[in-house]
């Protein structure tokens, strides 16, 4: 059913009925149907009540206790996840489903006359085959071989250190000796490992001649920044100095420039990404001539999306990377020279000119987000102007 | 679980805070004040849990209540089915538009004036409030955004995950079947008047 004159337009009608501009030539063929037709006459002016009668609608307040009842959901549910994954929940029989007693296999076999001395010989050959494969094993060490192989070893995790293979990357940040905060980074970092056939490969994989902090211009690096595609690159021979000297930046939040330790998300992105500066011809994913979205999508605009805040995704990593890096953060900063260079020096402690890289970051693959509800606020909090990015900050062994 | 016992909390309240009435009052409007608060609870739930999932690229409050506003779309739509599932029918003697101004008639007059002058205007603002509840529960969003909630457009359009174009052409249509239902029942109440 057609609600108005078949010869307006809706929308015209709708910008009539809420007070919006509508086109001379509209309003006037509205208005004389308003004046012809009584039906169409009171739909308006109905509409206009209603639109009126809705924005007066008196204020609503949320409970007094609403804060108490979310924070109770939050932990329950929080809980309730925990839980589920400890028992496999998702496995789970429905408990209205009655199952028939089954037999095991095992105890059916046993129960026959002829199994138990035919478990006895199994048992035996089985014994038997053990005990001979670890005297043969027994004049080949595993220590020999790594020390074969591991002719370079690097000097910060020497092979002949006592080690034990971390279960969680705790073990490991206790064995480099580096402090609680680069215990914690470590903790986090995806699959450590402290093989030392795998420090040997990282020793030899890392360029010998590395772009200075000099190969990228500041202001190509804000660029870099102000499209999300800026990291810094800290590439050091005593990276667990240089993570505990990072962290130390997490949680002071005094001034434009804070850090934060990357999310497990995000932090098998953020290895891909030093291992692919390894990886990629020399010079090339830091030339002097960095190349802007602006630039790309002249020549190909498909080829530049935005870099849309997210969950990381995964790449693949080598080991070596995941050996070599040692400490992942995001530093949250404005678009500014000053807070560049602040950043630098704080991550630099000095030596930035050596040791400090600035990194363009491919368009797409690194998608830095995890806005926490502090993190937000902490951005809205700025008054200024002045654009903000998210920098992550790589650490890694030289 | 630990952060959100610690430190997180006092985080979440400052973000939260500004927003909770608003937030309150699209779930008043959308699904009655009983349900309201559940509602609410629910919603921020989602916000907190779903902030890594915020991109920027809206506006924070307009991003809140696009996911306010699908919890309450969900909920309806779940109690549709159940309503469905239970054959359930308004209380003997009551029509659906009667058990409508119970849920959100009562929340428009709630905390008015009760000069006699305003009678008309409250009695208004009750027939809105039923035909409102009686409103497919997409059409109730859009007038709800757009007038209770004050959004243009493109903001609307953001919220509901529709173009620009669909949002007008709703909203007309949501209008309309507004008054119609409005009409439909000052009629029948004048009716029973004479």
């Amino acid at each position: 059913m057609r609600l108005i004159p078949t010869h307006l337009d809706e929308a015209d009608v709708l910008d009539y009925a809420e007070g919006q501009p509508v086109a001379a030539g509209a309003r006037a063929a509205i208005e004389a149907a308003l004046a012809e037709d009584r039906v169409f006459a009171r739909m308006v002016r109905g509409m206009q009540a209603d639109r009126s009668a809705m924005a007066t609608l008196p204020r609503v307040s949320a409970p007094a206790d609403l804060f108490d009842r979310v924070e109770r959901q939050l932990a329950s549910e929080a809980l309730a996840a925990v839980s589920a994954a400890a028992n496999g929940l998702d496995s789970d029989v429905p408990v209205s489903k009655v199952q028939p007693p089954r037999r095991r296999l095992l105890v059916e076999v046993l129960a026959r006359p002829w199994a138990k001395p035919l478990a006895a010989a199994a048992a035996f050959a089985v014994l038997a085959t053990g005990a001979w494969v670890l005297l043969a094993s027994s004049s080949d060490s595993p220590r020999t071989r790594n020390l074969a192989i591991n002719s370079n070893p690097s000097p910060a995790q020497p092979i002949d250190q006592p080690r034990s293979r971390p279960a969680n990357g705790t073990a490991m940040a206790d064995n480099l000796n580096i402090g609680p905060a680069a215990a914690e980074i470590a903790a986090v970092l995806p699959g450590i490992t402290d093989r030392p056939t795998e420090i040997a490969i990282a020793a030899t994989t890392v360029a010998e001649t590395e772009p200075t902090l000099g190969g990228m211009t500041l202001a190509n690096a804000l660029q870099l920044a102000s499209e999300g595609r800026l990291a810094l690159h800290v590439l050091t021979p005593d990276a667990p100095a240089a993570v505990t000297r990072v962290a130390q930046l997490v949680g002071r939040d005094r001034g434009p420039v804070r850090v934060r330790l990357a999310t497990e998300a995000e932090q098998p992105a953020l290895v891909a990404l030093a291992d692919g500066w390894h990886t990629a011809a020399p010079g090339a994913s830091s030339s002097p001539k960095v190349v802007l979205n602006t630039e790309r999508a002249a020549e190909d605009p498909a080829a530049v999306g935005p870099v849309r805040p997210g969950v990381a995704t995964p790449s693949p990593v080598s080991w070596s990377a995941i050996q070599r890096v040692q400490g992942t953060f995001r530093a949250e900063m404005p678009v500014s020279e000053a807070a560049l260079r602040a950043l630098v020096q704080a991550v630099g402690n000095g030596q930035a000119q050596k040791i400090v890289f600035l990194r363009e970051m491919p368009v797409t693959p690194l998608t830095l987000a995890v806005r926490s509800a502090e993190s937000i606020l902490w951005w809205r909090s700025m008054t200024s102007a002045v654009p903000r990015a998210l920098v992550p900050v790589i650490v890694e062994q030289r | 679980m630990a952060r959100t016992a610690g430190g997180e909390r006092a985080a979440w309240e400052e973000l939260l805070t500004p927003y909770q009435d608003r937030l309150m009052g699209v779930c008043v409007r959308m699904v009655g004040r009983e349900a309201a608060p559940d509602l609410v609870q629910t919603a921020m739930v989602k916000i907190i849990q779903g902030l890594a999932s915020y991109d920027g690229q809206s506006k924070l409050s307009t991003w809140m209540i696009r996911v306010t506003m699908n919890a309450c779309l969900s909920w309806l739509r779940s109690e549709k089915l159940r309503r469905h599932a239970r054959l359930d029918s308004p209380a003997p003697g009551r029509t659906a538009s009667e058990n409508a101004t119970e849920t959100h008639g009562s929340v428009l007059t709630s905390r008015e004036p009760q000069a006699a002058d305003r009678v008309e205007l409250q009695e208004a603002r009750q027939h809105l409030g039923a035909a409102l509840a009686l409103l497919d529960p997409e059409q109730r969003a859009i007038l709800i955004l757009r007038d209770a909630q004050g959004m243009d457009y493109d903001r609307i359009a953001l919220v509901l995950g529709v173009p620009l174009g669909t949002v007008k052409s709703r909203l007309f249509r949501a209008r309309a079947a507004l008054r119609a239902l409005i009409e439909s029942r000052t009629e029948r109440a004048s009716d029973r008047d004479l």
